[in-house]
């Protein structure tokens, strides 16, 4: 009786375990990687490409190459020019995976950007001691010919004389040409958004820091923005505003990320005593201490808005008188023109001043009608009031569709400016 | 669902699982008189050593160095001994033909080893065929010793102790030598497409598709014989050594179909995958084959029972389940979702418990015996590969912490590592175990006694070399490119001496293999001694039976 029982559990037990390894390891990430889309800066290889990325493989380069730089937090890759932190998504195209776990050689990632020369790099697969002293990778030779003289459509590669053969031309085989074309391919400097904001949005969006107090800062924020604060009563911020500050045009939560921190605040502020009239932001700003609010507006001013909604292109005339309205306003109704506050492109003057670029339309419009029926009332100059109250409705419609077009400004911007507070912290 | 969330209540729910199953198995394991360490002996056998490769003076010595630990001997059960001879028999072709293999494969293997190795500071070396450059070479190595060396070695093993453990004849031993057959002509034909560049791309996965098919059935053809040996085992118990057994049996097909299944696994996700697979054919296929030997052996050759059952038990139920979790440190700080490389840093932490259950057993065993390790080469073998198993689980743990990580990863110390594990332990206990098992198959004995001890000192001498001055060239090479303000080229050029010092390792090392070698074949084909009665000391003290 023991005996079988025995035998059975040594079959069921070990089975579970490597099969309960296998959905963590495996199965999981198959399903939560699975919908994942390709960045918008990552193109398809071409053909030669592919062929390049077969030659790569062939000749085992991942047994000392890595493509995939390191977080700051953890190791300087960035600083050796090897590129920001990769994520997922960036390996769309890329299967097999060549993420490699060596670097008896330099990472590979973006080595397209920092050597972009083609000469170079066959000259360098031929002898990498001609261009790196002390470099102790392989050398290629049987990926080019010795020719007496190169021939129409051959590419040949110079090499120092002390390396060249003591006759003839060295001449690029084809491996040789498709492997330099996968190598100046690798490209990943866009910027990592992914299609699938979960996946990579939170880490690589977030600009770093290394104060204490701005790290705080972020993780009060970050907390409060995804989950907001049950015990006051406080909704989450992401669910009119996004998860990463990015906004919702389709209910008009404009953006927050990137707005500059001391805005932020002097918003809460606002909507707290009512200056700024909102029935639905008058409990969430009082809900906040004002610790919590400046960790709120910390956070987000720190995180980068993504690029302008694709929305379907607004009619170029309305377009147009936008444009002009926004550049040098209308002296015929005594409005001026927005760029002499809110910057070039509306790209804001933080700390004061928000940017409007990037802005939806929806909000854009609706912000316009709230200075001027007085629901807004936090500009001391009383210059917003005015000029809302010149605007008729189908500027107000052209001045927000050409504003959504533009591309909002980088947080650094913001984050630039020296630190400020409204009140003792 | 929130993954953090699936997280924390599968891990909660297994380790709750695993203690309900290993108090289970203590109270499975002790029941009758509670000698389920005794099973692998016969009745009476206990005390009395048995080294078939040392010479009769050195085994009469032997006996002296336990005498104080193993107590008094009896006279050994005879019918007992029979059975085991019947076993013996029944598996011996089939084994001696592994052993064939994993020697040949062996010697291929370390030759281009270290080609490799002398490539890294002499890059200019061999490099007009394309078949010699590093990225081929490198790899032809690993394929050869993993799935030649090791796989034969270790499946050799496992079929001639599994009728032992059993107490049953080998059943099917046709389809053992079908598979054999198979999975040489597929392992050669990989080897010749790997020196052609017709490799994967994935670690540990590089032979091509229909190579990997063709091994599948192969092993397929191994698991005949060993699932019909065990359904006919006429023992109550299941010793130790069957569950590590087992545990290689049943993981491996996973581990490898889900591997190569076509189509399936992309981008990131392949990378977590290779990873899952790359660690868990160590941990769940060669780590229980040479685990599985050692807690064969090791009491055996002492003739004491291992010193804690339900420690071994213990070591075993968590090893399982811990060590399949831990892959994925292998991409600590890369692109792979945060929680997966938390979940290796956990797991691979909570690897001491199996480890340090191993070594409380290792030593406990050895305890009072130590002198036995001058008489036994064989004993050399499997208590040098038992400790630099625990010294690579002890680096392992350490290695999969962030901080240890950030230094390490990328670096040689890692192929150090590597070598720790596949050869300072699995391959060191597999020489111990043929060196063990030849005389049996082949009722002879070793031709060249003194050459095994040559090939323990030339493999000892030169793994420490290897094993030391790489980890010292591959901590240098990670601080050198932590520090941005260095230029890359510092991290290449400090770790070239150390590179250095591991090809004289690799040249100490192949030498000592080939001594191996010449001693296998010279006994393989040379027919020496015929094992005499008075051979064994055992046979002076009133055994029946002629052979053990």
């Amino acid at each position: 009786m023991h005996l079988e029982l025995n035998a059975r559990r040594l079959v069921t037990g070990t089975l579970a375990f490597v099969l309960l390894a296998t959905v963590l390891l495996v199965v999981l990430p198959f399903f939560r990687l699975r919908h994942l889309q390709p960045p918008e800066g990552l193109h398809p290889y071409t053909e030669a490409q592919l062929r390049g990325r077969e030659e790569y493989i062939r000749q085992g380069c991942v047994y000392c190459h890595s493509q995939q730089p390191r977080d700051p937090s953890q190791a300087p890759d960035m600083k050796r020019g090897w590129g920001r932190p990769s994520v997922p998504a960036d390996y769309f195209y890329d299967t097999p995976h060549q993420l490699g776990t060596m670097r008896t050689g330099p990472d590979l990632f973006n080595i397209g950007a920092r050597q972009p020369s083609a000469a170079w790099h066959l000259g360098h697969l031929y002898q990498p001691r001609a261009y790196v002293a002390g470099s102790n990778m392989p050398s290629y030779p049987f990926l080019f010919e010795v020719k007496a003289e190169a021939d129409s459509g051959d590419t040949t590669v110079t090499v120092p004389p002390q390396f060249a053969p003591a006759t003839g031309v060295i001449v690029a085989r084809r491996a040789a040409l498709d492997l330099v074309q996968y190598m100046i391919g690798l490209d990943h400097t866009y910027p990592a958004i992914s299609a699938h904001p979960k996946q990579a949005a939170a880490a690589a969006l977030l600009l770093p820091s290394k104060d204490p107090a701005v790290l705080a800062d972020i993780k009060v924020g970050t907390s409060i923005v995804r989950d907001g604060l049950a015990s006051a009563g406080v909704a989450a911020c992401g669910g009119c505003h996004g998860q990463h500050g990015e906004g919702n045009a389709a209910i008009g939560g404009p953006r927050l990320a990137g707005q500059s921190d001391l805005y932020l605040e002097q918003q809460l502020a606002a909507y707290a005593d009512g200056t700024r009239s909102d029935p639905i932001m008058l409990p969430i700003a009082k809900g906040l201490s004002q610790d919590q609010r400046r960790a709120v507006s910390v956070y987000l001013s720190r995180l980068s808005p993504p690029g302008a909604e694709a929305a379907p292109p607004p009619d170029h005339a309305v377009l147009e008188r936008g444009e002009r309205l926004a550049w040098f306003g209308d002296q015929a109704l005594q409005v001026q023109g927005c760029v002499n506050c809110h910057g070039p492109a509306g790209i804001g003057e933080p700390p004061r001043i928000p940017y409007l670029a990037g802005q939806s339309a929806t909000f854009l419009g609706a912000s316009l009608k709230a200075w001027r029926d007085g629901r807004r009332n936090t500009d001391p100059s009383g210059q917003m009031t005015a000029i809302a109250k010149n605007l008729g409705e189908t500027d107000i419609a052209a001045l927000a569709a050409y504003y959504a077009s533009q591309n909002p400004p980088p947080p650094a911007a913001a984050a630039a400016q020296p630190p400020q507070t409204l009140g003792k912290r | 669902m929130d993954p953090i969330i699936i997280l924390l209540s599968a891990f909660l729910l297994s380790v709750a699982a695993l203690a309900v199953y290993i108090r289970s198995m203590q109270t499975g394991a002790a029941e009758g008189d509670g000698s389920g360490a005794k099973v692998i002996f016969a009745r009476g056998e206990t005390g009395h050593v048995d080294d078939p490769a040392a010479t009769t003076s050195s085994q009469q010595a032997l006996q002296r160095a336990v005498e104080l630990r193993a107590g008094p001997r009896g006279s050994i059960d005879g019918a007992e001994l029979d059975a085991r001879v019947a076993a013996d028999e029944s598996t011996s072709g089939v084994v001696l033909a592994y052993f064939i293999s994993a020697v040949v494969w062996l010697v291929l293997g370390s030759l281009a080893g270290l080609v490799a190795s002398i490539k890294l500071h002499r890059p200019d070396w061999l490099t007009s065929a394309e078949w010699l450059t590093f990225g081929r070479v490198r790899t032809i190595h690993l394929n050869v010793v993993a799935y030649g060396w090791s796989a034969f070695a270790g499946g050799g093993l496992a079929i001639w102790l599994l009728p032992r453990l059993l107490r049953t004849k080998l059943q099917g031993a046709s389809y053992a030598m079908s598979g054999l057959i198979l999975w040489n002509i597929a392992l050669l034909i990989g080897v010749v497409e790997l020196a052609k560049g017709n490799m994967s791309g994935l670690e540990w996965l590089e032979m091509p598709a229909w190579i990997n098919l063709m091994l599948a059935i192969a092993a397929g053809f191994v698991a005949v014989p060993l699932m019909l040996t065990l359904r006919r085992r006429t023992v109550k118990h299941l010793y130790v050594s069957v569950w590590y057994l087992g545990l290689a049996l049943f993981a491996f097909p996973v581990l490898f179909i889900v591997a190569n299944l076509p189509g399936v696994h992309f981008g990131v996700q392949q990378a977590a995958m290779n990873w899952w697979y790359g660690h868990n054919v160590l941990g769940y296929f060669f780590s229980p084959l040479a685990l599985a030997s050692i807690y064969y052996f090791l009491p055996k050759i002492l003739g004491v029972p291992v010193y804690s059952y339900n420690l071994s038990l213990l070591a075993f139920w968590t090893l399982a389940f811990f060590y399949g979790q831990t892959g994925i440190h292998h991409l600590v700080g890369g692109p792979v979702p945060g929680w997966l490389v938390t979940l290796a840093i956990i797991q691979g932490v909570m690897m001491f418990i199996p480890v340090a259950g191993f070594m409380v057993n290792q030593f406990g065993t050895l305890k009072g015996c130590w002198g036995a390790l001058r008489h036994s080469p064989t004993l050399g073998f499997i208590v040098a590969g038992g400790a630099m198993y625990i010294a690579a689980s002890f680096q392992g743990s350490a290695m999969s912490l962030r901080s240890v990580s950030t230094v390490g990863h990328f670096t040689h110390w890692v192929v150090a590592h590597a070598h720790l594990g596949n050869y300072g332990f699995v391959t060191m206990v597999f020489f111990g175990g043929i060196y063990f098992v030849v005389p049996r198959i082949l009722q002879r004995e070793w031709p060249y006694p003194s050459l095994i001890w040559a090939h323990l000192w030339l493999v000892l001498i030169g793994f420490a070399i290897y094993f030391i001055g790489l980890s010292i060239g591959g901590w240098l090479q990670g601080l050198a490119m932590l520090d941005a303000k260095r230029p890359f080229l510092d991290s290449v050029a400090l770790t070239l001496p150390w590179l250095k010092s591991r090809s004289v390792a690799g040249i100490l090392m192949t030498l000592g293999h080939l001594v191996f070698a010449g001693n296998f074949f010279a006994m393989v084909l040379q027919p020496g001694r015929e094992r005499g009665l008075e051979a064994d000391p055992a046979n002076v003290e009133g055994r029946v039976s002629h052979a053990s």
